[in-house]
């Protein structure tokens, strides 16, 4: 087996047009990468084989750039195993689907998904202007940290999705109030103390160097941003102001978190497709 | 996670535990020398001995004491090996099932004289390691010798005698049946009895013709190697005797381990003749043991032979020979106060910058950063000596420069080069001793193949000789048996920028020893570091060579590694610079050869007691609060660290020498924060400090010219002569460029030179300072307030455009610190000129000549510090920090709680300089400094109102906070502000202190804790106290150096204080109750003062409580 044939992402639909938003980001991972695409629909119901496609509202593709796997049993459950066993580096979905409400940021299946999966996921918002298409080329990924602690597994994730698909990255400090700094060892958050800004900003950074630099790709460009605020709101702006083509976010799982604000705030607004990493 | 109280390590754990049981006096105290003759300070690390009579009285004494000390010898690494010519049986009843634990693997009992050795594994588990069995053949032999031993005695007289035959490899001749076990004591007796027997019988020739009838059977009979003794009861015929445990103990473990013989102690009781024979205990001296030391404990009434040493005493010294040994290890390793240690497991590349820079070893001449030796990327190795600086270009400012990295080692299993990655370490232990200024670490490291390594080292920079670098590692393979290769030596930093130019590497001309050179670009500064490695003593002998390539210069050490095999590589570096004198090379190489003559444990000691001298004068010891005295003892070592009294031409920088990212710089933290420190603990460093500032008084001239005032304005950030070294702006991260105004606009600096250039001598009195550097100081900085100042419409004096401490609001006028300051400034150049005047008149007419100090000016001063505007404040008594203060947009800090970053990143640059935000302690700093200003309404009043608004965002800022707090009686909020300030760098989880530690910050807490809650005031007629403990704390000790005598303060829970003088005889100095008059404390005496009626009463002199 290739290294190209190991590689899988999944693309979970319901049939909903909604859910069908995430198509075009998957392909263009899928081309980037040069991963499968796994459609994963799961149904108690008997499909007819001919007209599948319409019926997950795909169009339909001559090259086979996607394979589909009609699945039986517990929707979220049978996805994650069907992940699992085909060894998926990435989960691309959209946020809404037959199950999702205005009231809520994303629907029950895509929320239950980001709570348990262990891979990242690549949300895609179906309400968003520009979806991503096949063609999409990300460039940057912006990587917003609110002093939340950007643990070891994270971090190598994150980094790892950058390198496969070829990305710049943008840290971007927000400082914030209303947040207890975190206090795992080794974060790394807003310096508490500037006693002299004109040494102690440039030692900050060059401490972050020291501590991601070495998972950076060797060809990719990493900076070092802060800002203060809401954190979401800075988030969203920064990424349009900057050219961003991706949203990195690391969450705990629990949206109903407080903490999970910036994740909420994010996915309700980004134009942007969001990778969430559960930590 | 906090740092402070981590649990010890497994394996420091037992050495802590062994501290904690006291040595008993019982011998004379003399010192370890005296005793252990043949090895100076080096402590043996293998102990043998016989058991009865040696360690214990008999064979039925209770043997728990000397289990117990024994144990603690080997939880200190140290091999035991008892030599018996009983069972074991015997010996685990008596002994050995008193001992437990780990380390019950360092113990070996050689049984049955010489023909068995048993051990234990890790779990203290018995197995046997060696066995000598006898053929059937030699089971004959001994058997016939002794019969024909018997016959030939019985034969020949009326005397009967009895063999023994259950014996493994030998046969008891019994000459005294009836004496069925005669006690070791009743030896002189029993020789009586048994030659009166004999001969009595008709045996003339007694035990020595027995003795011989056996040596001849044996040869005639065939057993050529017989080994004969006798203890007088007995003749004993045998294969094995104990010079075959000694034997043993000498391929088994001291060859094995690499452990030389001059290492070893051999204890005994019966070295010397006896009724003519050999004494028992002198068949361990064997001529292959070289080196050995032999001691006797025993009467020994014929005396000793000549390669033994007598001691005498019996078990009892046997005993204290043990607890001196265990003392005398414990030297060498942490120190069991566990608030003096910093301990770090494991290994985490995001956090390891911050331990590089709270595991800094410096002497105040030289500081290393504590990075791991092997080095990866995320190391940042920095070594800097304190005035080397360097510009990266002509227009750049001054930084210190990086030298060569000293601690560089590598080290290759089979040519695979052991790397940092957290995969291959199975442990990693590091502490930082901080009561001696040592880093010792252990790593277990296993490699792809399995392979386990052991690395133990020991790293310091020496206190007691400031150009010697120190680093000694021992390598042991665990499990395996391979070409093992070390490469230490001076690696040409990566990252330093400015670098050294025309770097020289070279061998020592006789094909040892290395050393790099080179100079600075710009500055012109020499630097030279040299280095000499050698392997400690043992009988692995590797290949020795140096190699050189652009990353700098190594010797390279190769051999066969086995398994326990200890190989220790000891290496010494000097460093010198053409800043200590004309020919940096020659002193470095000539120190290094001094040193190398030395043994590691000497140089280890010396530097060990240096610390400790520094310690006792600096050390503040609080009871019932843990934490606070960890925090209190890692800011002290630092700080001890930083000093350096032989230079007046360097500070103390803002990192002092514990990373560069300050570039070396010397702010007004070194007057304000650290100074005091060390005015009252070091008097000496206190004045080379203060003199640097003399010695910069050019530059600050110069600066103020350049403003165009008068006298000396200094740099806010200082180098080596003084000229202004602050950058004009700054990049934030936020992409905003801020312009830094520091330089251009805090002037108060001055007032803080000028302060402690007054606290220094009233502190001291040392006139000779104050008449050759300190007057000419005060008179030069007041002279720039007078043309600072500008007259205002209300006929005051007004000094506009400045920057106080809070540098939140830059430009601002009347600052009330910077005015208040000012006006301190002026009265005492005022007081110290007409003192000159008074009672040095060629020193002031010098003073006169050299500065053009006219005769006016120092009344000119004094009215102008009773004109400059001072804000007399609100009703409520809150003074105003600066002009326009109050009208400012008032902001309560505990609204943004919790916050993620400095409060002023969050709200913006306009904003905070819009609001009453502060940034720190400045009016705040009045209220310590100018107490006397504001009386306790105002001063309670004013601190309230300031902490509220106080964002906090300098480090330098909670400790004085504390201070104010701790004075106020606000305890609850002081203690709070104790734990920001003593763990900002402990407890750093933010990278802060990757760059160093902040050493002012700990300069503020020893002020906090010593002027806070000790309540220590330095007035001009007396030294005052006032304490106020938290309730906590049982007591609070600290010392302060005061006018040639050294005050020793105890306050236990604010109810009795007792102070004790200690001075020259006849000397005494004012010291007094804050709020009363000051009395004479006489040298020699001690004084109390109790808590009563609310308040503390007057001193009077104490009966010895």
């Amino acid at each position: 087996m290739s290294e190209a044939e190991r590689k899988a992402l999944v693309l979970p639909l319901d049939g909903s047009p909604a859910s069908a938003t995430a198509l075009g980001s998957a392909l263009a991972v899928s081309r980037l990468t040069g991963a499968t695409v796994h459609v994963v629909h799961v149904t108690d119901s008997p499909l007819p084989e001919h007209g599948l496609a319409e019926y997950l509202s795909l169009p339909y593709l001559e090259d086979g750039s996607y394979v589909i796997h009609l699945l039986s049993g517990d929707i979220v459950g049978s996805i994650l195993d069907f992940s699992l066993q085909a060894q998926a580096r990435m989960i691309v979905m959209s946020g809404q689907g037959k199950t999702s409400s205005p009231q809520r940021v994303v629907g029950g299946t895509a929320l239950s998904l980001m709570q348990r999966a262990s891979i990242p996921i690549l949300v895609i918002r179906a309400a968003m202007r520009h979806p991503p298409g096949p063609e999409w080329r990300p460039r940057r990924m912006l990587v917003p940290l609110e002093g939340a602690p950007l643990a070891d597994c994270v971090i190598k994730q994150v980094f790892d999705v950058a390198r496969e698909l070829g990305l710049d990255m943008d840290i971007l400090h927000i400082a914030t109030s209303g947040r207890r700094p975190p206090l795992e060892t080794g974060t790394f958050g807003s310096p508490r103390y500037l006693d002299y800004p004109q040494y102690d900003w440039p030692a900050w950074s060059e401490e972050f160097l020291y501590r991601f630099y070495s998972y950076l790709h060797p060809d990719a460009e990493l900076r070092l941003f802060h800002r203060r605020g809401k954190p979401d709101t800075v988030t969203l702006r920064f990424a349009s102001e900057n050219g961003e083509d991706v949203i990195a976010l690391s969450w705990r799982g629990l949206l109903q978190d407080r903490q999970a604000g910036t994740v909420r705030g994010v996915l309700a607004r980004s134009e942007l497709p969001v990778l969430l990493i559960r930590t | 996670m906090a740092r402070h109280l981590a649990p010890i390590p497994r394996f420091f754990a037992s050495i802590v535990r062994a501290r904690s049981h006291p040595l008993r006096p019982g011998f004379p105290a003399t010192s370890a020398g005296d005793i252990f003759v043949s090895m100076r300070q080096r402590p043996f690390r293998i102990i043998a001995f016989d058991w009865d009579g040696t360690a214990v009285r008999d064979r039925r004494a209770d043997a728990r004491p000397v289990a117990r000390a024994l144990q603690e010898l080997m939880e200190l690494g140290v091999y035991v090996v008892l030599i018996t010519g009983t069972n074991y049986t015997n010996i685990e009843r008596q002994f050995a099932c008193h001992v437990s634990g780990p380390h019950k693997g360092n113990l070996y009992v050689c049984t049955n004289r010489g023909s068995e050795v048993f051990g234990y594994d890790a779990r203290g588990e018995l197995f046997q390691l060696y066995l000598r069995e006898a053929t059937d053949e030699e089971n004959e032999l001994l058997d016939r010798v002794a019969e024909a031993v018997k016959r030939e005695v019985e034969s020949s007289s009326e005397v009967t005698i009895d063999i023994i035959y259950d014996r493994l490899n030998r046969r008891k001749i019994d000459l005294i049946p009836e004496w069925p076990d005669p006690p070791k004591s009743q030896i002189g007796k029993l020789l009586k009895a048994t030659e009166r027997r004999l001969r009595e019988g008709g045996w003339k020739e007694g035990i020595r013709g027995v003795f011989q009838a056996a040596q001849r059977h044996s040869q005639e009979l065939g057993l050529f190697d017989a080994r004969i003794t006798s203890d007088v009861k007995h003749v004993e015929v045998g294969l094995t005797d104990k010079s075959d445990s000694i034997r043993w103990m000498l391929t088994e473990i001291a060859q094995r381990r690499n452990i030389p013989y001059r290492d070893i102690a051999v204890l005994g009781d019966e070295f010397g003749p006896i009724a003519g024979f050999e004494g028992s205990d002198f068949r361990m001296v064997i001529p292959e043991a070289e080196g050995v030391a032999y001691l006797s404990v025993g009467k020994e009434p014929n005396g000793v032979p000549p390669q033994v040493e007598h001691l005498g005493g019996g078990p009892a010294r046997f005993l204290w020979f043990v607890k001196r040994l265990a003392e005398l290890h414990r030297r060498f390793l942490p120190s069991s106060d566990r608030a003096f240690l910093v301990v770090e497991e494991g290994f985490s590349p995001l956090r390891e910058r911050e331990v590089e820079s709270i595991f800094t070893m410096a002497n105040g001449y030289l500081g290393t950063r504590g990075s791991l030796p092997e080095q990866d990327e995320s190391s940042s190795p920095a070594t800097l000596i304190a005035g080397v600086f360097d510009r990266r270009s002509r227009q750049a400012p001054e930084e210190l420069v990086i030298l060569p990295d000293w601690l560089f080692t590598r080290i290759y299993v089979d040519e695979e080069r052991l790397r940092m990655k957290r995969r291959n370490i199975v442990e990693q232990h590091r502490i930082l001793d901080m009561s001696k200024g040592v880093v010792y670490r252990e790593l277990l490291y296993e490699d792809i193949t399995d392979r386990i390594t052991f690395i133990r080292s020991t790293c310091f920079v020496s206190m007691a000789r400031p150009h010697l670098l120190v680093l000694r590692v021992t390598v042991v393979p665990r499990n395996y048996r391979g070409e093992i290769r070390v490469e230490t030596g001076l690696r040409l930093n990566p990252r330093a920028n400015p670098p050294l130019r025309g770097v020289e590497k070279a061998s020592g001309p006789d094909g040892s020893g290395i050393l790099i050179r080179g100079r600075t670009l710009f500055t012109g500064v020499e630097a030279v570091m040299a280095q000499r490695s050698r392997v400690a003593p043992g009988f692995v002998h590797p290949e020795y060579g140096t190699r050189s390539d652009d990353e700098g210069i190594v010797e390279a050490w190769r051999w066969d590694g086995r398994i326990g095999q200890e190989v220790t590589l000891e290496k010494l570096v000097c460093a010198y610079t053409s800043l200590d004198g004309a020919d940096p090379l020659f002193a470095a190489i000539g120190l290094l050869e001094e040193a190398s003559r030395l043994d590691f444990e000497d140089i280890l000691l010396e530097h060990a007691e240096a610390w400790s001298k520094r310690w006792e004068a600096a050390g503040v010891r609080i009871e019932g609060d843990e934490e606070a005295q960890h925090w209190l003892n890692f800011a002290l070592y630092h700080l001890i660290a930083a000093g350096n009294p032989d230079n007046e031409r360097v500070s103390i920088g803002a990192r002092a020498l514990s990373g560069p990212i300050y570039k070396g710089h010397i702010f007004w933290d070194s007057e304000m924060f650290i100074l005091p420190f060390f005015i009252f603990s070091h008097p000496p460093t206190a004045r080379a400090m203060i003199m640097y500032r003399y010695h910069t008084l050019r530059g600050a001239r110069a600066k103020a010219a350049a403003g165009g005032w008068q006298g000396a304005l200094y740099a806010w950030e200082s180098t080596s002569d003084g000229e202004e070294m602050t950058p004009p702006a700054a990049l934030a991260p936020t992409g905003e460029v801020i312009p830094i105004l520091s330089g251009k606009l805090e002037h108060h600096i001055n007032a803080a030179v000028a302060h402690g250039v007054w606290t220094y001598w009233n502190a001291t009195h040392d006139h000779d300072f104050l008449r050759r550097a300190g007057a000419e100081i005060l008179a030069e900085t007041a002279r720039f307030w007078v043309s600072r100042t500008e007259e205002g419409e209300d006929g005051l004096l007004h000094i506009r455009e400045v920057e106080g401490p809070d540098e939140y609001h830059e430009g601002v006028d009347d600052n009330l610190y910077t005015n208040l300051m000012a006006a301190y400034n002026l009265r005492h150049a005022a007081k110290a000129v007409d003192f000159l005047e008074k009672e040095w008149p060629d020193d002031h007419a010098r003073l006169r000549e050299e500065v053009g100090l006219q005769p006016e000016e120092p009344r000119q001063w004094l009215e102008a510090a009773d004109r400059i505007y001072a804000d007399g404040g609100r009703p409520d008594g809150v003074v105003e920090q600066f002009a326009g203060y109050f009208d400012l947009e008032d902001i309560d800090v505990r609204r943004f709680r919790p916050h993620t970053a400095a409060l002023d990143t969050i709200l913006g640059r306009e904003r905070t300089a819009a609001s009453q935000l502060v940034k720190q302690a400045d009016v705040v700093m009045l209220l310590y400094l100018l107490e006397e200003m504001f009386d306790e309404e105002s001063l309670r009043a004013n601190f309230l109102y300031y902490d509220r608004r106080t964002a906090h965002g300098s480090s330098l800022s909670p400790a004085i906070y504390g201070l104010v707090a701790a004075r106020l009686g606000l305890t609850r909020e002081a203690l709070e502000y104790l734990r920001r300030a003593g763990t900002i760098d402990l407890a750093d989880n933010m990278g802060n202190a990757a760059g160093g530690v902040h050493v002012a910050a700990m300069g503020g807490l020893w002020q906090q804790v010593v002027m806070g809650f000790g309540g220590a005031r330095a007035k001009e007629d007396g030294l005052f106290l006032y304490p106020r403990l938290p309730s906590r704390w049982s007591s609070l000790e600290f010392s302060l150096a005061w006018r040639g005598c050294r005050l020793k303060v105890r306050v236990r829970r604010n109810r009795l204080m007792t102070v004790e003088v200690e001075g020259d005889a006849g000397t005494g100095v004012p010291v007094g109750i804050y709020g009363t008059a000051p009395k004479e404390m006489k040298a020699g005496c001690a004084y109390a003062s109790r808590w009563t009626g609310g308040t503390w009463g007057d001193f009077e002199e104490a009966d010895g409580e």
